[in-house]
C-alpha cells in the first residue's frame, strides 16, 4: 500500500477554524496487477485518512471501503451525550 | 494446499521485490481509547464502536471494534512492537454479520503461521486454510493510521498488506 499525502482541508473545530491533511492509501496488487488482481477477482479498495496536522496529529475521520467491493462507509469519533 | 493459501502466496511473492523499509518511529503510541460512530456517506449511523490501545509486554495492543445497528460486528487487533521501527508481531480480523462477508483471520511473527477463513460474500461457501507465513518486516495490517501519524514530513511510504480472500481463478499454479 502506498501512504500518500493528498492534499490539506479547512475544517473547524468549534470556533477554532484548523487544517486536516488528507492522505489516500492506495492499495495495490503488486507484480503483474491485471493477472493477480482477476485471479483474485477483485479491486483492492483506496481509502484516506484525515488527520489535524500539528506537533501531535490528530484522526478526525477515515472514509472508505472495509472489505474487497464492500460500500464506502465514513468513520469518525462519536460526541458523548448526557440523557436528558 | 488450498487455494486461499495459494491466493495470498502469490500477492506477497510479487511484491517481494518492492520491498520497503520499516517505518521509523517518530511518535511513541501509548494507552488510547475513543468512542467511533460510522456512517454511511449520506451520513447515516450504522455502527458505534471504541478504540482501545494499550501497551502489553512491552508491545502496543491495538483494537478497533465496531458494532453494528443490524448485528455486524468488525472486530481488529493489531500488536506491534516500536522499537525504533515499528513492527507488526500479530494480527486478527473478524467481520461477521449481514454487513459483511464473513472473515476471521489470524497471523504472527512469532509462530509463523496463519489462519484463515473467509467468504466471497454472504451467502456463499465459507473456506478455510491454514499455514506457514513469513511476515516481512513492512507489513503493516491494521496500522495505516500509526504509519501515517510517523510520515516523514510529506514524503509517501510504501508498505505491504496482507489481503486474503477464495481463490475463484482456475487450477493453472506453477
Amino acid at each position: 500500500m502506498d501512504l500518500i499525502h493528498e492534499g490539506d482541508d479547512p475544517v473547524r473545530v468549534g470556533p477554532a477554524s484548523k487544517t486536516a491533511r488528507r492522505y489516500l492509501v492506495k492499495l495495490e496488487v503488486g507484480g503483474l496487477p491485471g493477472v493477480i488482481a482477476s485471479l483474485i477477482g477483485k479491486d483492492p479498495p483506496d481509502f484516506r485518512y484525515w488527520l489535524v496536522s500539528g506537533e501531535v496529529p490528530a484522526f478526525v475521520r477515515f472514509e472508505g471501503a472495509m472489505y474487497l467491493n464492500g460500500p464506502i462507509w465514513r468513520l469518525s469519533f462519536a460526541p458523548v451525550e448526557w440523557p436528558k | 494446499m488450498s487455494m486461499v493459501t495459494w491466493a495470498f502466496v502469490l500477492a506477497l511473492a510479487w511484491t517481494s521485490c518492492l520491498e520497503a523499509a520499516p517505518v521509523k518511529v517518530r511518535l511513541l503510541e501509548g494507552s488510547v481509547r475513543g468512542f467511533l460512530v460510522l456512517r454511511t456517506t449520506d451520513g447515516e449511523a450504522i455502527a458505534h464502536g471504541e478504540l482501545l490501545q494499550r501497551p502489553q509486554g512491552g508491545l502496543i495492543e491495538s483494537r478497533l471494534t465496531l458494532n453494528f445497528v443490524d448485528g455486524s460486528l468488525r472486530d481488529e487487533r493489531a500488536t506491534f512492537s516500536q522499537k525504533d521501527v515499528f513492527r507488526l508481531e500479530a494480527y486478527r480480523l473478524v467481520q461477521r454479520g449481514p454487513s459483511f462477508p464473513t472473515s476471521d483471520i489470524s497471523f504472527d511473527r512469532r509462530s509463523g503461521r496463519f489462519q484463515a477463513r473467509t467468504q466471497d460474500k454472504p451467502g456463499d461457501e465459507i473456506k478455510e486454510a491454514s499455514g506457514q507465513l513469513e511476515m516481512p518486516y513492512d507489513l503493516y495490517n491494521g496500522m495505516a493510521l500509526v504509519l501515517l501519524k510517523n510520515l516523514p514530513s510529506s514524503s509517501p511510504v510504501f508498505a505491504r498488506f496482507a489481503v486474503f480472500t477464495p481463490n475463484r481463478a482456475s487450477s493453472r499454479w506453477t
